[in-house]
């Protein structure tokens, strides 16, 4: 981690010169990496006990001159047992474009190891492994990677906390993550919490090269059964390429009853 | 010409009706390009229409699912090209970790790319095209169990279907032409015999394995030459009768993913009556994917799988015995899911090579086009297999649209 190890090295200068300085940012600097953890789980615990959830989804990309293409899809998801290591599943199926109709991607997140993930492409019938350190590449052509829909696990990254700020009107922290994983696109990633409801209203990501990537800026939330916020808008904005997609949620329904045999394999080729 | 013109009838009516709500279907118009007139004078340009619907409807909290899909085609030079399908009539429902498929169905076993050796409970459709991947509806009755030791499936078939060939006016079939028409059959229950598979798929982590067995018609048939004796000497009609023999096939898949890396083998020993003695085949090799290359969204994949076949020069002409094949493959990762994979299959015994391409790019929301060719390029005679395709190389420009 380039950005540690620069500081680390800026404790060391400070240390030869003044020992006193060296062990304060040293503490200052664990502190925030604490803080920025709490945070995390913080948010996370706000998930617990969703059990599952499924909504339709509307992906709009577009490119630079503004042209756009549509794809609609469905996503569910099953929240994971945490005492047996199990993160949650989750099961997109496309409905368009067309030619992608009846193809579903089938997600096993963990904690602490790489996710599987399996593809099954209706035109071969096959159900096809994918790699996970493929995780960086675009989804389905759009501003999104893989990793992007991938269950936000709290262990998938270290975090330090930066500093308050408020942003379009909601008071926020700002906590810079460090992806754990090194097949991930991202040396870091900027994410603005609400202070209130830890809901996550923006995520600047830097690619592994430390320049500026993507902005993805969140809206619309809903809250439901009492007690999970679901926002209906996503918008990902590649500074790199100028093309943007926008990812529009609807019809979100809470504990519907999915069980893990609606996530195995045998599912992915009967799912539509 | 008559069934002809109700066929073309069916294709022209269908898409407009199917348009209502769970139908959906797909209309390719292709076009196969030779670079030479065929070997028994055909033609060199062979156009073609098809059409693929497909009727899905759920109860039961989809508990419960019937799904309908007919296949018909329409060519333009080969009779036998001209044909019908049934690729799925299937009812599927679903208990807790477990699944009964019964009706028409089409399933794929396998992990490898260039040749599918396990690949065995449905018929190939051999006309559709020469790479062996297009598919008949098998009528089964599949028993599927999901559980933390695996899935195991269990199959009862029935009802056989024969392979399609390609006809007179068709390509790809050398001097002879197989008679459909008056196959042989081992089993005296001929396409009633019932066919029995199973299967146990497993994954461990970043390592699947599959271990299958199939006891009963074996989907290739064997070949012999029909003709007659005048006085001491046999002279050939040019036609080959398919002879379909009763075998054994235990199947292995395995497959390890590691980082980049897909490590693959596919194995499998078959009881061979046909061939008199028992044989073994396996196809292994590797994907290697590198995402993002040249700082771009392009994924680039590149393919090394080697086949081998117990058989040797006595496997059937389209069968990979000793050869390796390379390719790359292209996934751009724009808007329009353009796909391209490039690469050549060598013989390295008899210095064949075919060198093929597929692509495909969609065309704005409802259209894709999809281009394939091979280049057939024979070795030494005379143990050269592909010197009956020579004349066959081609390009293929298909496009599909989708309602």
């Amino acid at each position: 981690m380039q950005i540690t190890r620069k500081i680390g090295f800026f404790i060391f200068a400070y240390m030869t010169c003044n020992g006193g300085i060296a062990v304060a940012a040293q503490l200052d600097l664990s502190q925030n990496q604490q803080r920025g953890l709490d945070i995390a789980l913080a948010a996370d615990h706000r998930n617990d006990g969703f059990t599952d959830t499924s909504a339709n989804l509307t992906m709009i990309l577009r490119n630079k001159r503004g042209d756009a293409s549509t794809r609609l899809l469905r996503v569910k998801t099953l929240e994971g047992i945490p005492e047996n290591e199990e993160g949650d599943k989750s099961l997109m199926i496309f409905d368009s474009p067309r030619d992608q109709k009846g193809t579903a991607l089938l997600t096993y997140s963990y904690k602490l190891k790489p996710d599987d993930q399996w593809i099954y492409l209706p035109a071969i019938k096959r159900v096809k492994r994918i790699a996970s350190r493929n995780k960086s590449g675009p989804f389905v052509g759009s501003e999104f990677a893989y990793e992007d829909f991938n269950a936000p696990e709290v262990e998938k990254y270290t975090y330090k906390y930066l500093r308050d700020e408020i942003f379009e009107k909601v008071d926020c922290y700002v906590v810079e993550r460090y992806p754990t994983d090194k097949y991930s696109g991202y040396k870091r990633q900027q994410v603005w919490l609400g202070k209130q409801e830890y809901r996550v209203w923006k995520v600047v990501s830097y690619d592994r090269k430390n320049s500026l990537l993507k902005t993805l800026t969140v809206s619309g939330y809903t809250l439901y059964v009492e007690k999970y916020w679901r926002a209906r808008s996503q918008v990902m904005v590649n500074h790199q390429t100028g093309k943007s997609t926008e990812l529009e949620f609807t019809d979100f329904e809470f504990r519907t009853g999915l069980k893990k045999a609606d996530f195995g394999i045998n599912s992915l080729k009967r799912a539509r | 010409m008559n069934r002809y013109f109700r066929i073309l009838l069916l294709m022209l009516i269908f898409p407009g009706a199917v348009l209502a709500a769970e139908w959906s279907s797909e209309v390719g118009f292709e076009s196969r390009f030779f670079a030479d007139t065929g070997s028994q004078e055909q033609s060199k340009t062979h156009p073609s229409l098809w059409f693929e619907a497909e009727y899905f409807k759920d109860w039961n909290k989809g508990r419960d699912s019937f799904t309908f899909s007919p296949f018909l085609v329409y060519d333009v030079r080969d009779d036998e090209r001209t044909h019908w399908d049934i690729g799925e009539l299937v009812w599927i429902h679903v208990g807790d970790s477990w699944e009964l498929r019964t009706g028409v169905h089409t399933v794929f076993w396998g992990v490898v790319e260039t040749q599918h050796q396990v690949d065995i409970i449905n018929q190939t459709d051999l006309v559709m095209n020469v790479d062996e991947e297009d598919k008949l509806g098998q009528p089964m009755i599949n028993l599927s169990v999901d559980q933390s030791w695996g899935t195991l499936d269990l199959y009862l078939m029935s009802f056989f279907r024969d392979r399609t060939f390609p006809g007179e006016e068709g390509r790809f079939r050398g001097p002879f032409i197989v008679d459909t028409d008056n196959p042989r059959f081992e089993s005296s229950n001929e396409r009633k015999q019932i066919d029995a598979a199973i299967r146990w798929h497993q994954y461990f982590g970043d390592f699947d394995i599959a271990i299958s067995h199939f006891s009963g018609t074996d989907r290739t048939p064997s070949f012999e030459v029909q003709g007659e004796m005048v006085g001491s000497v046999f002279v050939p009609n040019g036609m080959l009768t398919p002879v379909y023999y009763v075998v054994d096939q235990t199947g292995l898949e395995l497959q390890y993913i590691y980082e980049g890396w897909a490590f693959k083998l596919e194995a499998i020993s078959n009881s061979g009556s046909g061939y008199g003695e028992r044989y073994g085949a396996q196809t292994g090799g590797f994907e290697f994917t590198q995402t993002g290359i040249f700082e771009s969204r392009i994924d680039l994949g590149w393919i090394v799988e080697y086949s081998h076949d117990s058989r040797d020069k006595q496997a059937p002409p389209r069968v990979l015995e000793h050869d390796l094949a390379i390719a790359t493959r292209w996934i751009l990762n724009d808007v329009d899911a353009t796909e391209m994979l490039v690469g050549v299959v060598a013989d390295d015994q008899t210095s064949d090579l075919v060198f093929f391409l597929e692509g495909s790019r969609r065309i704005g929301e409802y259209w894709k086009v999809f281009v394939e060719g091979r280049i057939y390029n024979a070795g030494s005679a005379p143990d050269s297999k592909l010197w009956y395709l020579e004349d066959d190389d081609f390009l293929k420009v298909e496009l599909v649209r989708y309602f």
